[in-house]
């Protein structure tokens, strides 16, 4: 009987790690998005003016960034998936 | 039987294996997409469908052997994978019928186990590694997923507290992409298994009689057509749906709201590819399954169906020995005689699969009702639509002024269980009975009597839209007596005045 406890060990922290930063980070996302102090309730209506405009839109910048980085970590994640088997296929593996 | 016969066979049931592989772990993926809302049922199986064929071809890394040194590749026949697979379908189907989320991987181990131990003996069978890859992998991947979910939940909630309006749509969102993203990691597992189990049975068949168009050699990577058959068979499985399980999955255990599952693929998506790519394999279903109780802990113990959960961590516990036994008596029983055994075994498992699918029938879940309940039942009467007297709920406003307190009494109709529930607008009108011979209709209205039943439909003259989508079910049999008429018709029919009962009936003028 073989357990490998390293592997054990490696997979329960990135698990642990890598999931709660996916969901942090969308959740950041949402509260910036959720947040803005201009966000108007309806499509079409004045987000504010001046500092709140301003920052209404410093918000939407920043929660948009930060779902393009929970975008990115996603594509990571599919990317693992493909390049493991597609390398396998062509031999690189 | 010769050997080409045989092998057909065996590749058969292995597809057939696949598919219930498939739509026994449908639910893996997509079980809180739907339950929160984030796709429809029908969408969600589309699309995890073709995640799942594309992860089966995604996957030719063919696995050199089925077992996972579990036993003694060397010595597997055609005849033992045959007796395996019957073992492993028939303990799929046996908790697909539960709505048990149970690993597959671990039925076709068992069952492998099981064939084995009878055909070859224990010295065949390598019980060390039972633990390693077996009881180990399955206490480690809900502890762990379950933690993971348990903290992300945590923080989603935390940040959708400052938010006035809720903020849990773009979790919604955001779910549409993780779901895909366990599909098709699924596909790119599970596919594989199976074309590893076909290639072992071409393998296996060779070695008996070489020379076929289908043989293959050790160690070689399957043929075209396995990796086509094995992801067409995943896809077509995940596609039919599992609903039974998805219900559990998706209800049955926690109520999941849309940060909550967007935690659980999350968590369950890192689990599956960190597993993966440090060589230590979970099961796809244990993982998610760990991650929903670990999600509903997370709000509140209360949130998690101790009920469920523990029905489910039993049903972990007896796959490998129950597989196992079944996958033994399979193996015992294809050895007797030529071939009468195995076509014995083949008969005995489409016999049992088809008693299984009437059982499940009795309580149908289905794409349509798969997040009405969290309950799944397979005994018992089917479960009653809610009584509701004619003068109460829906229809009151229309009853209570046509029937006077007085008259209900009285009338024969009055002590018929009558209960209402929403139906779909009729697509076509059904020709209504005549009021039977003696029968008065209550004046005013417009009284219909089915055949075979005391329930009645009424309408009144003061009320002339019936409210089209609620018909009349008998509640003692559940069987829909009638549905009602749409607005316009019930105006077109109704009389002008109101002391002549409607010439619908015939009779009742």
């Amino acid at each position: 009987m073989t357990i490998n406890w390293l592997a054990l060990l490696q997979v329960t922290v990135v698990t642990i790690v890598g999931a709660t930063a996916v969901v942090g980070l969308m959740s950041l996302a949402n509260w910036l998005l959720g947040t803005a102090p201009g966000e108007p309730d309806e499509p079409g209506e004045d987000a504010g003016h001046g500092h709140v405009a301003a920052r209404t839109r410093l918000h939407r910048v920043a929660g948009y960034a930060t779902i393009g980085v929970v975008a990115a970590i996603i594509a990571g994640g599919l990317y693992l998936i493909v390049h493991q088997h597609v390398a396998r296929l062509l031999g690189l593996d | 039987m010769s050997i080409e016969i045989m092998v057909l066979i065996v590749v058969v049931t292995a597809l057939v294996f696949d598919f219930t592989n498939g739509f026994h772990d449908s639910a893996n993926a997509m079980a809180t997409a739907v339950s929160t809302g984030a796709y429809r049922p029908k969408q969600a199986v589309l699309l995890a469908a073709v995640m799942n064929l594309l992860g089966a071809c995604l996957s030719t890394n063919v696995a050199k052997t089925i077992s996972h040194g579990l036993v003694n590749d060397d010595l597997i026949t055609p005849q033992i994978v045959f007796a395996a697979l019957v073992g492993a379908i028939l303990w799929n189907l046996f908790t697909w019928l539960l709505g048990l989320p149970s690993s597959s991987s671990h039925a076709m181990f068992g069952a492998l186990i099981g064939a084995v131990l009878v055909r070859l003996g224990p010295s065949a069978v390598y019980g060390g590694n039972i633990i390693s890859y077996i009881l180990l992998p399955a206490l480690v991947a809900p502890l762990v997923a379950g933690t993971a979910s348990f903290l992300a939940t945590k923080v989603a909630y935390r940040s959708i507290r400052d938010i006035p309006k809720g903020g849990k749509k773009r979790f919604r969102y955001a779910q549409r992409a993780s779901s895909l993203l366990v599909a098709l990691s699924h596909g790119t597992s599970d596919g594989q298994k199976t074309m590893g189990i076909i290639t072992m049975v071409l393998v296996a068949g060779t070695a008996i009689d070489p020379g076929h168009w289908w043989a293959a050699e050790s160690g070689s990577d399957p043929h075209w057509w396995v990796i086509l058959a094995a992801g067409f068979a995943i896809a077509l499985g995940t596609y039919s749906g599992g609903w039974r399980i998805m219900r559990t999955m998706g209800k049955g255990m926690a109520d999941i709201e849309a940060p909550q599952g967007f935690a659980v693929e999350t968590s369950s998506m890192t689990a599956i590819l960190a597993s993966a790519h440090f060589g230590f394999a979970l099961s796809t279903t244990h993982v998610v399954s760990g991650a929903v109780i670990g999600t509903g802990l997370s709000r509140t113990p209360d949130e998690v169906r101790w009920k469920t959960a523990r029905n489910m961590a039993i049903g972990w516990l007896l796959t490998l020995p129950a597989s196992a036994l079944v996958g033994g008596a399979a193996a015992f029983l294809a050895e007797q005689g030529e071939y009468a055994g195995f076509i014995a075994v083949l008969v005995l498992l489409v016999a049992a699969a088809l008693a299984i699918k009437v059982l499940a029938g009795r309580h149908h879940v289905s794409a349509e009702n798969v997040t009405d309940s969290h309950e799944v039942r397979v005994f018992g009467k089917a479960a009653e639509p809610p009584t509701v007297p004619p003068t109460q709920g829906a229809l009151a406003p229309v009853l209570a002024p046509a029937l006077p307190a007085s008259t209900l009494p009285s009338h024969p109709l009055a002590a018929t269980p009558l209960a209402l529930t929403r139906l779909k607008p009729p697509k076509k009108k059904r020709k209504l009975p005549p009021v039977p011979d003696g029968q008065e209709p209550l004046p005013g209205l417009e009284v219909a009597l089915p055949e075979d039943s005391g329930a009645v439909e009424v309408t009144g003259p003061d009320n002339p839209d019936p409210v089209p989508p609620v018909g009349l079910l008998d509640a003692a049999t559940g069987k829909t007596l009638r549905r009602a008429r749409k607005a316009e018709d019930a105006a077109a029919a109704a009389p002008s005045g109101a002391s002549g009962a409607s010439g619908r009936n015939g009779g009742a003028a």
